[in-house]
């Protein structure tokens, strides 16, 4: 039954990966690239809308329970209740050490292109609502475009990125404390359907197990996979903005 | 009991009066027959520190009185006889496989009582007398409710050079996930409303934190963490054990408690409960919550990465 989802998620995935700017990061400068992960900041900025949106729009309880546990991993707390660095503090704080100047992040204008992308993927979930497999059809868009897709993108971004940052507990220099992180704990690792019961569950395993309770027909199964499309369709639509770049791009500057 | 267990308490009763270093001289007898005087020597010798020949047989002669072995012939032999005669009738059966006692519940002050022996011994050892695999503090839990209560003698043990083993659950786990909902559906005595395994783990975890970053000696500490299922929770101390099972009605410390003494001359028990804690460290992942790093996105990804 889920075998043309997962196969239509592995050609999604292969292709974003094959996408002109994913696949030729090593050839964009850090000026460029720079430029494009503070766009991408946008779209990590409007996770928490989308989060809480789905979470106003579901029915079932037990999926909100899901998604308000992996919205709350976005702000920290100790077991004392003290407030930690929030997921957009560590981006910020990722972004100063792969070199973008404080000024440049926080007065960087969001693109006309990141914005309708960032508005149309509100709208994706505005159109999910009132038909018979709305739990269905929000949880596939929000894991693909917020989870799967995400891994994705920081896992083609990552090469170019550990220039600059390092990961692991032992690492020399600078520790990652968001893409790295986001990059494993957000990938697909599974088929849906398939996940494991040792070893733990990345977020996209989560949803997905409320995916393979709900799909349990043609039509259900249908639903889920077009909105896996249209999250595609977004991520594919907003790294075209960059392809500029990609065309006037010179062989990488060895790293400062 | 083991041997030398029994050996101190034997020694240790007011009514035999013996003198510290009389009591080393019995610590010094083995429990198989036939042991030599010159044997005995060399085995005080070796435990103890240097000592005369002489002095060594003025005290036996005063162990002789004080035990009443006054038969004809050789002395050492007739101690011996009754030193193994009282050590069979000393307890049942199950002594030989070291079980010292059955607590009703987790004993606080007698783990707190075997951490202070150990500081003690490792602080008094010379350095070729300390046996790693002795000198060890062990713990395996789900997550420790009792850890903050220990971190003043863990920081002593760290300090005194002494192995600090922690295994608890991976708070991300499904096995986790699984205990819990188990204790919230079963437990006889209703647990906390907020209780939840992953913030009483990432709590312990703070502790050790805490621990570590007060620490001259924090790479005596080592934690790893599982993601599947353990049956029993272990405290260990030295040659102390305490092993108590994860029933459906009750956290592991508010269950009976097995005391075992890991010198047991059959080691069935202690021996199998040891295999499946080196069986568990041997899969755990290792993890350090290193003080002033962000260690809980590290934690969320230890076995997903």
């Amino acid at each position: 039954m889920l075998a043309p989802l997962n196969n239509q998620e592995r050609q999604h995935i292969a292709s974003l990966r094959a996408h002109p700017i994913l696949a030729n990061v090593a050839a964009l400068s850090w000026d460029d690239l720079l430029a494009l992960l503070l766009q991408r900041r946008f779209l990590s900025l409007s996770i928490v809308n989308v989060y809480e949106y789905v979470i106003d729009a579901l029915e079932s309880e037990a999926i909100k329970a899901t998604v308000r546990l992996i919205l709350h991993e976005e702000y920290p707390r100790n077991t004392r209740g003290v407030p930690l660095a929030s997921h957009r503090e560590l981006l910020f704080r990722d972004l100063l050490h792969l070199g973008a100047s404080r000024e440049q992040i926080l007065n960087t204008a969001e693109s006309a292109e990141t914005r309708q992308v960032r508005l149309a993927s509100l709208e994706a979930l505005q159109n999910c609502l009132n038909q018979p497999h709305s739990d269905l059809a929000l949880i596939a868009f929000l894991r693909f475009w917020a989870e799967v897709l995400v891994s994705v993108e920081y896992e083609c971004l990552w090469p170019r990125l550990s220039e600059r940052l390092a990961h692991g507990p032992a690492a020399d220099g600078v520790r990652s404390e968001f893409f790295y992180y986001h990059m494993i704990h957000d990938r697909r690792q599974s088929d849906i359907g398939a996940e494991q019961l040792l070893g733990g569950l990345t977020h996209s395993q989560e949803l997905a197990r409320h995916m393979a309770e709900l799909i349990d027909s043609e039509a259900a199964l249908q639903i889920a996979i077009s909105q896996v499309n249209r999250a595609w369709e977004l991520k594919d639509r907003f790294y075209r903005q960059f392809l500029p770049l990609a065309a006037t791009s010179q062989p990488p500057q060895p790293s400062p | 009991m083991s041997w030398t267990a029994f050996l101190q308490t034997l020694g240790e009763r007011q009514e035999h009066a013996l003198t510290p270093h009389e009591l080393e001289v019995i610590l010094c007898l083995r429990e198989e027959p036939g042991q030599s005087k010159q044997q005995l020597l060399e085995a005080y010798q070796q435990r103890q520190g240097p000592i005369e020949e002489e002095a060594l047989t003025q005290r036996l002669r005063t162990i002789y009185r004080k035990f009443n072995v006054s038969g004809k012939g050789y002395k050492l032999p007739q101690l011996q006889r009754y030193l193994a005669q009282q050590y069979q009738q000393s307890g049942p059966g199950l002594s030989r496989f070291g079980l010292s006692k059955i607590h009703a519940a987790f004993p606080t002050d007698a783990f707190a009582a075997a951490l202070e022996r150990l500081i003690d011994d490792q602080e008094q050892a010379q350095p070729a007398d300390q046996k790693e695999d002795q000198q060890e503090v062990a713990i395996l839990q789900t997550f420790a409710p009792n850890l903050e209560h220990y971190r003043a003698h863990l920081s002593r043990c760290l300090e005194a050079g002494v192995r600090v083993r922690i295994l608890l659950a991976w708070p991300y786990s499904q096995a986790a996930g699984l205990r819990e909902e188990v204790l919230k559906r079963y437990a006889a005595e209703p647990l906390a409303e907020d209780f939840a395994i992953q913030s009483s783990v990432i709590a312990n975890l703070e502790t050790l934190e805490a621990t570590i970053r007060a620490s001259r000696n924090p790479a005596k500490l080592e934690i790893r963490l599982y993601d599947t299922l353990p049956s029993l929770s272990l405290y260990r101390a030295g040659p102390t054990l305490l092993a108590a099972p994860f029933l459906h009605g009750a956290l592991a410390i508010h269950t009976f408690q097995l005391e075992l003494d890991l010198r047991a001359s059959d080691a069935l028990l202690t021996g199998t409960l040891l295999n499946d804690f080196e069986r568990m460290w041997t899969v755990a992942r290792p993890f350090r919550p290193a003080p002033d790093q962000n260690w809980r996105n590290e934690l969320k990804i230890l076995f997903t990465d």
